[in-house]
């Protein structure tokens, strides 16, 4: 009976001890896609340390934001999607990163419509560093109306190893997943 | 007279050894019926124990914890199952995408989110025993083997039902820094675990042991009365 149950607990446990572990094994590129660009980005945004030396791909739109309390200016390559941790404000705001490249970037398109048209981009590269780099930008009431007030957002430095212009249909603007 | 008398004495041993005999097939034959009497009662119970039992394991497929908001569409903002959070703790991977949401949990909440991923993982091994010794009391049962298991069987989901309430209650302290962190303080939010309903899974499968042992311990006193019984005790 003890031998009949060792036998039935032991691959039992091996089994699930395997699977586990095996789950844990972090790929050492990254691929954004449709299905996991809002999961990963929000991933990366906390514990960016993990993707260090990794290549991360993916499909972004160009957006310029300047800095409203310095003025310095940042070309990004982002995506729309909520800024809700637990809110309902139905404030959105941008997801990806602030890109340096050794070549020209595209000039960003209909920068301040809320428009899929936009210039969008294809990029592989690696994240810089892990350093937060912060960004005021002017805050938005609950109706959406621009206020006098600041808010601060970070993203991380993203060296681009290449880039194209793609075509933006079919992907999604607002991610949410 | 001492011929006689030894002569009497063998007769008397003859006659209490066919007497003792007499009653032993008595009491195996009136054990015979009470199990055949009691088998489709002790069927369904092993097997109703089964089923609830493997439920309760599959349920770790569910939400282990997730952040609960009422003003999000379906209600569920975040959220990881137990099979999840087990696969954090084994592989040290509380940081990682690959485990739901748990990334979130952690940030916020890391010894909390922890400790929940613990006592998730142990009550899961706990009803994974059960399971298994509730599908052998099953076999044995279909088999007409001694149902002694059937006690462990009791034990192993009264222990699943005190580790299962450890957990809910250990996963509720996520509420704390969660809902003043991730959520801002936001009353719409709450940390919720569909763990709960384990317990409710435990309980019956609990129930429907204790049955199945208390008709096996019915039916044993039959054969191995207690001083004092004839074992004529009804099965």
């Amino acid at each position: 009976m003890k031998h009949s149950l060792y036998r039935i607990f032991a691959p039992l446990i091996l089994g699930c001890l395997c699977l586990f572990s095996a789950c844990g094994q972090n790929p050492k590129h990254y691929t954004l896609t449709e299905t996991s660009y809002f999961r990963v980005m929000s991933n990366m945004l906390l514990f960016p340390e993990q993707y260090l030396g990794s290549t991360i791909k993916l499909d972004c739109f160009v957006y310029e934001i300047t800095d409203a309390v310095t003025g310095e200016e940042y070309v990004c390559g982002v995506r729309k999607c909520s800024s809700g941790y637990g809110c309902t404000c139905g404030q959105d705001t941008i997801i990806g990163f602030i890109l340096e490249y050794g070549g020209a970037l595209p000039a960003a398109k209909n920068q301040s419509d809320d428009t899929s048209d936009k210039t969008w981009i294809h990029i592989d590269g690696a994240l810089v560093d892990a350093q937060r780099c912060y960004i005021n930008v002017w805050a938005f009431d609950a109706a959406g109306n621009p206020t006098d007030d600041t808010e601060q957002i970070y993203m991380y430095r993203f060296a681009v190893q290449s880039l194209t212009e793609i075509d933006g249909s079919g992907l999604q603007y607002y991610v949410t997943q | 007279m001492a011929q006689t008398n030894q002569n009497n004495n063998r007769r008397n041993a003859a006659r209490a050894a066919a007497e003792a005999r007499r009653r032993r097939e008595e009491r195996e034959e009136r054990y015979r019926l009470a199990c055949a009497k009691r088998r489709p009662v002790a069927l369904a119970l092993t097997a109703g124990a089964l089923v609830v039992s493997i439920v309760m394991v599959l349920l770790f497929a569910a939400k282990g914890f997730y952040i609960h908001n009422t003003d999000v569409a379906g209600g569920v903002e975040i959220s990881v199952s137990g099979f999840q959070a087990m696969g954090a703790l084994l592989s040290g991977a509380f940081e990682s995408v690959d485990y739901g949401d748990i990334s979130y949990f952690y940030y916020w909440a890391g010894t909390e989110t922890r400790l929940s991923a613990v006592f998730i993982l142990i009550s899961f091994l706990v009803a994974a025993a059960a399971a298994v010794v509730a599908a052998v009391c099953f076999l044995f049962t279909l088999r007409n083997r001694d149902a002694g298991l059937i006690r462990v069987s009791v034990l192993c989901h009264a222990l699943c039902i005190l580790l299962f309430i450890a957990a809910n209650i250990v996963i509720s302290l996520l509420n704390g820094p969660i809902i003043s962190g991730y959520c801002s303080g936001n009353p719409a939010c709450s940390v919720r675990t569909d763990l709960i309903w384990n317990v409710l899974l435990a309980l019956v499968a609990l129930a429907a042991s204790i049955a199945a042992a208390v008709g096996a311990a019915r039916t044993e006193r039959i054969l191995h009365p207690a001083k004092g019984e004839t074992g004529r005790a009804a099965a």
